[in-house]
Parts: C-alpha cells; sequence; structure tokens
C-alpha cells in the first residue's frame, strides 16, 4: 500500500512542529547551558491558548496563533527568570538545573490540566479538554495541500526567515552570537548577557508554543502530551547536535520523518501492523547511535573528508 | 475527616508507600547522590521489574497448573487460555485458588519474582553503564530518560502484557496473608505486602549504609567529586559506575515487583517520569544528597504530603473549578523548586564519613604528635 498524501501531509506537519521545537531548545542550551525538560510542555501550553482562541471562543486561526506564541513565549520567559536564573546565580550545578526543568515540567503539567478542567466547565457545548484535536478546522484544501500543511510550511519559513534576519543583520543577533560564543568576552565588551538570555528564552518559548499549535493539527492533545514528545525534541537537537540552530532544523525533519514516513516503511518491509506505536523508540535509536557514533551530531560530521575518503578508497580499490 | 494527618499514619497502605519508595529513593541516593551518575530514568528498573511480577506468575503459574484444572478453566472460556488475554481476570482468579491450595508454590513463585526482578535490573544497570561511562551528564541524563520513556510505550504496547488494558495479577503471597489473616481482620494483603516490604528496604539500608561508611563508600563520592582524580590513583572509573548502576537498578526492580504484588495489577502507564523518576529525585534533594537517612526522611515528608492531598480531596473539591487530583503535580513541582533554592543541601545535609571512628583517629594524631583537634585529622 503506497503511502497516501494525507499521511506524508501529516508528518510534514509534525516534522515542521519539531523543527521550531528543536530550535527553542538548541538555542537555550546553547546560550544558558540549560537542557529544558519542560520545552515540550511549553508547546503544549501553546496548543491549548490555539484551542481555546480557535474552538471555544471560535476566533481565526490567525489570531490563535498569536495568542499561541506569546503565551509559550511568557511561560519560557517565566521559567528562565523565576526558577533558572536564580539557581544559577547561587551555584546551582547542571544536575540540579536538570532537575528544576524537570520540575517546572511537572508544575506546568498540573496547571495545563486545571485550566483543561476550566475550559472544559467554561464552555460544555465543546464536549472535551482533553484529547482533542484542530484537525477538522484545518482540513480545507487550498492548490492541493491542506490549510493545515500550508499554515504549518508557513510559519516554519517565517522563522527561519526572521531569526537569520536577527541574527545576522541586526545588533542583538550579534551580541547574542558573541554571548553564545564567549559570554565573558561579550561582557567585557558592553554586551548585555542576560538580556541575551532572557530573550533566548523568550524566543525559544515562543516558537514551542506555535509548535504545539501545529501539533494539534495532526495529533491529539492532552495536557500530558508535551512529556512524551519532549524525547522527540531532544532527539531531534541531539541529532543536529546542540551546537547550530540548523542543526535543530536538519535534525527536526530527520527526527520528524523518521518517526512517521520511516516507521511505516519499516512496517510494511517487515510486514507488521500497527508498528507506528513503537515510533518514540526511533527517537530513542537515534539519540543513543548520534550520542555514541557522532556525539557532535549531523552538523558536526566532517561530511566532506568522509566523502573524499569513500572516493581514495574506492578509486584505491578500481586501480 | 477531622484528624486527617493523624488518621493517614494508621493506614497499612500509607507504610506501604513508604517502604517501596525508600527502597527506590535509596537505590537512586547510590547513584546519583554518592556516586554522582544523573540517573533520570530511574523509572525504568522499576518498570521492569513490575513487568516481571505482572507476568510471571501468570504465565508460569498457568503452566504448572494440573490438567483437571485447565481443563474446567477451559470449559469456561471456550477453549482459549491465554493469561494477557480476553478472560485475564477470570484465569487469575483462579490461579489465586490454586495457589491459596499450595501456599508452598505460591512462596516460590514470589522468590523467582523477586530474583528474577534483580537479576533483569541488574542487567538494565549494566546496559545503561555504556553511556554512563561514555557521555557527558547532560547527554547521559537525557539519554536514560529517553529510554525509560520509550520503553513504557513498549510495553503500553504489548498485547503479552494486556496491551492499553492492563493485567490483573495473581496473588503469590497468599502464604503470608494466610499466616496475617490469624492477626487481623482487615487490610490483611496490603499488611503481608507490607511486611515484606519493609524487611527488604531494612536490609537494604543497612547494605547501603555498610557500603557508604566503607571505603567503596569514599570510592563512590571519589568519583563523584573528580573522576579524573580518582583515575589518577588508578580506580576503574567505569567499573565503579557499572557495579554502582547494576546494584541500583537491581534493587529499584525488587522494588517495582513489590509494588504488583502489593497492588495485584498491572498498568504499564503507572510506571511513569512523575512517579518513579521525578519524585523519587525530589525525595532525595528534599531529604539530603547522598545522606541515607536524610532519604527517608525525604521519602516520608514527600509520601506524606502527596498523601494528605488524596485524602483532603473530596474536602476542597467543592471550593474548586477543577479536579483537585491535579493539585498534587503543581504543589510538587514547586515545592522541589522552593526546596533547590531555601535548602539545596536538603534537610539532612551530606556528612563526612572518616575512615576510622573518630576517637581512633584523635588517639592517632596524638600519637603521632599532631594537635588533637577535629581539623588536623581531617587533613
Amino acid at each position: 500500500m503506497p503511502i497516501s498524501l494525507v499521511y506524508l501531509e501529516n508528518s510534514l506537519v509534525y516534522s515542521n512542529a519539531l523543527v521550531l521545537l528543536a530550535i527553542g531548545l538548541t538555542m537555550t542550551y546553547l546560550t544558558t547551558k540549560i537542557p529544558n525538560f519542560a520545552h515540550g510542555s511549553l508547546a503544549i501550553v501553546g496548543a491549548y491558548l490555539l484551542f481555546t482562541v480557535v474552538a471555544v471562543y471560535k476566533a481565526s486561526i490567525a489570531l490563535g496563533f498569536i495568542a499561541a506564541f506569546l503565551a509559550g513565549a511568557i511561560v519560557g520567559l517565566l521559567e528562565y527568570l523565576v526558577v533558572l536564573r536564580p539557581l544559577q546565580r547561587r551555584g546551582t550545578d547542571a544536575l540540579g538545573l536538570m532537575i528544576a526543568t524537570l520540575g517546572v515540567d511537572i508544575f506546568l503539567i498540573g496547571a495545563l490540566n486545571i485550566y483543561a478542567d476550566i475550559v472544559r466547565d467554561m464552555h460544555p457545548v465543546t464536549g472535551t479538554s482533553r484529547d482533542w484535536s484542530l484537525r477538522s478546522f484545518v482540513l480545507g484544501r487550498v492548490a492541493g495541500l491542506t490549510e493545515g500543511t500550508w499554515i504549518s510550511i508557513g510559519l516554519v519559513v517565517a522563522s527561519l526567515v526572521a531569526l537569520y534576519l536577527l541574527l545576522t543583520r541586526t545588533k542583538f543577533g550579534v551580541a547574542m552570537r558573541a554571548s553564545i560564543e564567549n559570554p565573558q568576552l561579550a561582557q567585557v565588551l558592553g554586551v548585555n548577557v542576560d538580556l541575551v538570555y532572557a530573550i533566548s528564552w523568550l524566543i525559544a518559548g515562543g516558537l514551542a508554543g506555535l509548535a504545539g499549535g501545529l501539533m494539534s493539527f495532526v495529533m491529539r492533545i492532552n495536557p500530558a502530551t508535551g512529556s512524551i514528545e519532549v524525547v522527540s525534541v531532544f532527539a531531534a537537537s541531539i541529532a543536529g547536535g546542540l551546537q547550530s540552530l540548523l542543526g535543530g532544523v536538519v535534525g527536526g525533519y530527520l527526527v520528524g520523518l523518521s518517526e512517521t514516513v520511516g516507521t511505516r516503511l519499516l512496517g510494511e518491509l517487515l510486514g507488521i501492523t500497527g508498528i507506528a506505536a513503537y515510533r518514540k523508540v526511533v527517537s530513542l535509536a537515534l539519540i543513543v547511535v548520534v550520542l555514541l557514533v557522532a556525539p557532535e551530531g549531523i552538523m558536526g560530521v566532517n561530511w566532506r573528508s568522509i566523502l573524499r575518503k569513500l572516493k581514495n578508497r574506492a578509486k584505491g580499490e578500481r586501480s | 475527616m477531622a484528624v486527617p494527618v493523624i488518621g493517614v499514619l494508621f493506614e497499612p497502605s500509607f507504610w506501604l508507600w513508604v517502604a517501596i519508595y525508600a527502597i527506590v529513593s535509596l537505590s537512586l541516593n547510590i547513584e546519583a547522590g554518592v556516586t554522582g551518575i544523573p540517573n533520570f530514568g530511574k523509572h525504568l528498573a522499576v518498570l521492569v521489574g513490575a513487568i516481571v511480577a505482572a507476568a510471571l506468575p501468570g504465565y508460569l503459574g498457568l503452566a504448572l497448573l494440573p490438567a483437571d484444572v485447565k481443563q474446567q478453566l477451559e470449559a469456561m472460556t471456550g477453549g482459549q487460555l491465554s493469561y494477557a488475554g480476553d478472560y485475564n481476570s477470570l484465569i487469575a482468579d483462579a490461579l489465586n485458588k490454586y495457589f491459596a491450595q499450595h501456599p508452598g508454590l505460591s512462596l516460590a513463585l514470589f522468590l523467582l519474582v523477586l530474583a528474577t526482578a534483580a537479576l533483569l535490573g541488574a542487567a538494565v544497570g549494566w546496559l545503561a553503564a555504556y553511556p554512563a561511562a561514555r557521555l557527558r551528564e547532560e547527554y547521559l541524563a537525557i539519554t536514560l530518560l529517553a529510554a525509560a520513556e520509550a520503553s513504557m510505550i513498549v510495553a503500553y504496547n504489548a498485547p503479552q502484557l494486556g496491551g492499553t488494558l492492563g493485567l490483573t495479577v495473581p496473588n503469590t503471597l497468599v502464604w503470608l496473608d494466610n499466616i496475617v489473616s490469624r492477626f487481623v481482620s482487615t487490610n490483611v494483603h496490603i499488611i503481608s505486602t507490607l511486611i515484606v516490604a519493609i524487611m527488604v528496604a531494612i536490609v537494604v539500608f543497612a547494605y547501603l549504609e555498610l557500603v557508604l561508611r566503607s571505603p567503596m563508600g569514599r570510592l563512590l563520592k571519589g568519583v563523584r567529586d573528580n573522576e579524573v582524580a580518582a583515575e589518577s590513583l588508578g580506580k576503574d572509573v567505569t567499573k565503579v559506575k557499572l557495579k554502582t548502576l547494576m546494584i541500583g537498578s537491581a534493587l529499584a526492580a525488587v522494588a517495582g515487583a513489590l509494588f504488583i504484588t502489593g497492588t495485584l495489577g498491572w498498568m504499564a502507564t503507572s510506571y511513569n517520569r512523575v512517579s518513579w523518576t521525578f519524585w523519587v529525585w525530589a525525595m532525595m534533594i528534599l531529604g539530603g544528597m547522598a545522606n541515607n537517612i536524610g532519604t527517608l526522611v525525604g521519602t516520608f515528608i514527600l509520601v506524606l504530603v502527596r498523601q494528605m492531598i488524596t485524602y483532603n480531596k473530596t474536602l476542597i473539591a467543592p471550593y474548586l473549578p477543577f479536579d483537585p487530583a491535579w493539585l498534587d503535580p503543581l504543589i510538587l513541582g514547586a515545592l522541589l523548586v522552593i526546596v533547590l533554592m531555601v535548602r539545596p543541601q536538603g534537610v539532612l545535609p551530606e556528612k563526612t564519613m572518616y575512615p576510622l571512628p573518630r576517637q581512633k583517629l584523635e588517639e592517632k594524631a596524638k600519637s603521632l604528635g599532631a594537635p588533637a583537634s577535629g581539623k588536623g585529622v581531617a587533613r
């Protein structure tokens, strides 16, 4: 059975969401050196805002995504300013910071559950606030693809262009790159490193909020979805090497497509049905393989030298 | 409802939670607190132990049933005799009856479950040691967390474990239930599980306390504080981590097996990150890392907090527009962050372990001519 267009569209939307998440995770890790285990739940905060605006208040999807971005950005910023920065100032080690982000994750899951209960009681017409999906809202086809697909492509392209311009064309972008390269030197040269860190958390949270909205187009969302999806987000960032934002983009598509299209093809190859339930195992395998074989990630591997070696070997065999 | 705080202390189920969580948090303490391995995949070892306790008594018990009992069962289920199938609870009932008549068999099965859980748990630790010896702290934490999450999803979808419906597990503690029922009339099964769990917890505590006080304990702390220094003194850091992870995971797996034996029900989603990794970390941090007694104190406090929320749920429910169960993660997450900020060393901070009792050290120092103050000795 060939893979249908709808399936490909869904996996593209999912991959786009992962790209946005992996960029944010990589950005906060590069700047503040904290692996944020609450990143998945930030996405679900955005998803619930989109749900509230679009499904409960029947407003436009564009407004919903603005709300999702803002909610994610505010929660991400608060996570850094209220929890992580004070801990860093107190000299908490990497382990303590990681546990703190896990604590934030648990807190967010509790808060999202409470919010889900309240939304359900405010608007009983919508039926459920757990295990919902906005799939039916974006099924109209424009130029062959669903609206949801176009929205996801548009958001990813817009985010990438905006980030590129921000990082290369503005003074702030230069400051941010400088504080990633060498925070002490940047500080000496008058860069406000604290502001750069705070804004990177703000951007990361906002992108996560957008990604959560996209996820609700292709999968069922409940308050705990983020804590499962965070495995894939880490897989994407690690596959990209956690060294550059471009790595996040490559890793996002790699993990997203191999989790969806990859498992499907594998299932058909081996003749197993229902293999899709195990797609998170693909992410785990990717994490383990990348970390043990090429810990610098795909972007860190010197592909040119490997290609040259392969060519030389082929030549040597021929002669 | 008037005395919910005190009431909870008389519930055997409360103490069962304390005992089982004590085993897991002590095992995490030796890994993370003492040796410094950031095991964010603690629920994997617990999950493995739980799977053993959920599957082994059912499958093996069914295979050991005599032919006539099997025929009776087949007549009831229409020829279908698979433990994890549609007639799971029926089969578990039949097994319970059979075990009750043959307490020796149930005892043997119970011991087999514990031994297998410990073995498989050690195997999990052995696997985890491979990345643990090669990866940096953050990457290791992510890898172990991802491994545990992926395993949970696999277990959740496995038809051999009842899939998304879970399993009813036959009771392998019937032999102890029979004895306990002579003394008490209610909560018989919980109390008999509690007796076993407390005994295991005491043994685990004594063992880990001995390890901590022995030269081995100082080696573990040395690996945590400075790996390079330990290596330069000829210590095999990789091997130390391997041993620690194997022991820690084996203990956690035994706790998982005891938990299933107590609740007699299997559901993969119960072995999630919140319940068996985050909670356990919070207990250890609250009580004091690298301090076994502190870890026990932290375990007691957090189980008490959670039970109190559970008990007072119905009391506050009418005043809230949401299910008060969600206050549990909310309070817990906030509590952990507050502890990290206000008292990162925990209720009972780590103690310096001297290689000899303090008095002997001072005598030795005296005979060497050094001043007999504590400071001079520590150096």
